[in-house]
């Protein structure tokens, strides 16, 4: 019998997931379902569209589908046009790979003047869904929320602006990023942070501070060092917390525990949440005997997209484990 | 024209799959050019990997700090740690990277170069380093590298 696998999401885990089942079981049916009319999730509409090494990695994703060893379903969406439960039916094994694609909310009055990471990040990449920035033309000032490297991709997309096609309308003079952590408990990755350094538009604007360890520590305390730049200035806020978005219909000001910041755009960084897909809560690798889940969809939404390669191939001999004799 | 046929033996350190599309391209250059290729990803070798006399390739990307790949990682450790004789290996070398990191420009690859030097395999032709930073896929470039790389090879035998 022709083993017959479904995985719905073709995410980098859905696509890594495709391939290591083929690899491990020749001659295996495998079926990606994707809600969208383009596949490769987050390398198609969350990596940052500067960061082209990283979105060539769908190259490498559509390799099974290239092979022949699986095979691609567009704008199919679980739970809409076809039911989870029928899915199960049809399969032997069926593997959720739906990411987390809810942004993750602050709580705090007015958040609906803000853009969340997620929704401004799929609007620059060209999501079909995309819901544009409030106000983008002339808007002078903005304010990004995050200690993570969605920030750090929104503050140097921000100072690129002029680059961006989309973000051409922004006239920003000035970016204040606001981080809950000190410099000593950040999440940026020393290379992004360092792509922070070598922009030629804007500048790292940040106090020295006391003695952080650690490699990003270490790059911050070098931008500290710096004179003043060239462009807009990058303010680093540590320890400040975003408490209120302010403005009557659109965003004035961003209020902190520590001041009131004059503001046209603000962008929270603090992160994802997972999705229901028909109904079930995906978690674990194995949500319910013979469902299973990877990726985002599994673990949260942390580690990076070699990470999920890992997973997947791990994930694909438990499934193969779990065929039935 | 014959050719001399020859066994190479290809292992591959990746993290996201990129190395290894290197690595199908490589072997589908190297098996038109009449050579039998064993694909292999480092992820179960050990210190034996190297054992038998003959033609190796090593495809490595880089990851973190200069890293060799997680599925490389033990391999590397393995040769390290027990130092086997490698005076019967033949070894070319395609290193991954990106040159926005210059310090660690390679770092992957350039360790299992050092490695397999120090104990005393003979590397074949300079070692191919590809900058992801470059506009040019490295599986483009790989076809052609390993046709030349796999000639000198040859030559010297």
């Amino acid at each position: 019998m022709t083993a017959r696998f479904a995985i719905v999401g073709s995410g980098p885990a859905g696509c890594y997931l495709a391939d290591a089942l083929a690899r491990a079981m020749n001659g295996a049916v495998i079926d990606v379902f994707e809600r969208l009319d383009e596949p490769f999730g987050l390398v198609r509409f969350g990596v940052a569209p500067d960061h082209e090494a990283t979105r060539a990695i769908a190259r490498v994703l559509r390799r099974p589908f290239d092979r022949g060893a699986a095979s691609l379903h567009l704008g199919v969406e679980v739970g809409r046009d076809i039911g989870l439960n029928a899915l199960r039916r049809n399969y032997d094994a069926v593997a959720l790979a739906t990411g987390a694609p809810l942004d993750r909310r602050l709580d705090v009055p007015g958040e609906e003047l803000a853009e969340p990471s997620g929704r401004f990040i799929r609007w620059i990449n060209g999501h079909p869904e995309a819901v544009p920035p409030a106000r983008l033309t002339g808007a002078r000032r903005a304010v990004v929320i995050g200690a993570g490297n969605v920030a750090l991709d929104a503050v140097r997309l921000l100072a690129k602006h002029r680059e961006i096609d989309c973000l051409n309308p922004l006239a920003l003079e000035r970016i204040d990023l606001l981080i809950r952590a000190g410099p000593e408990d950040v999440r940026f990755s020393p290379a992004e942070l360092l792509e922070i350094g070598e922009l030629t538009t804007a500048w790292p604007d940040l106090d020295i501070f006391g003695d952080a360890t650690g490699e990003a520590a270490a790059v911050l305390a070098d931008f500290a060092a710096r004179t003043p730049g060239r462009g807009i200035p990058i303010r680093f806020h540590f320890r400040t917390q975003a408490t209120a978005f302010l403005g009557a219909g659109r965003l004035e000001a961003v209020g902190t525990d520590r001041s009131v910041l004059p503001a046209d755009l603000a962008v929270t960084c603090i992160g994802y949440e997972k999705a229901a897909i028909d109904g079930v809560w995906p978690t674990g690798p194995e949500p319910e005997p013979g469902l299973y889940a990877v990726g985002w969809a599994a673990r949260g939404p942390t580690g990076t997209i070699p990470t999920n390669r890992a997973e997947a191939r791990a994930l694909a001999q438990r499934m193969i484990a779990g065929l039935e004799p | 024209m014959q050719h001399m046929s020859s066994t190479v033996i290809i292992y591959v350190a990746t993290m996201t799959g990129t190395a290894d599309l290197v690595a199908e391209e490589v072997q589908a250059a190297l098996e038109d050019e009449g050579a039998t290729v064993d694909l292999l990803p480092m992820d179960d070798l050990d210190a034996g990997a190297f054992a038998r006399p003959g033609l190796y390739l090593v495809v490595s990307s880089t990851y973190g700090q200069g890293d060799v790949p997680d599925n490389g990682q033990a391999l590397a450790d393995a040769l390290e740690s027990e130092r086997p004789d490698l005076a019967h290996v033949r070894y070319g070398l395609f290193a991954l990277g990106d040159m926005t990191y210059a310090r660690t420009f390679c770092g992957g690859g350039m360790t299992f170069d050092r490695i397999l030097s120090e104990l005393g395999a003979k590397r074949v032709g300079e070692p191919m380093r590809h900058n992801a930073s470059s506009g040019v896929l490295p599986e483009d470039e790989a076809a052609d590298w390993a046709r030349s790389w796999y000639e000198s090879a040859m030559a010297e035998a």
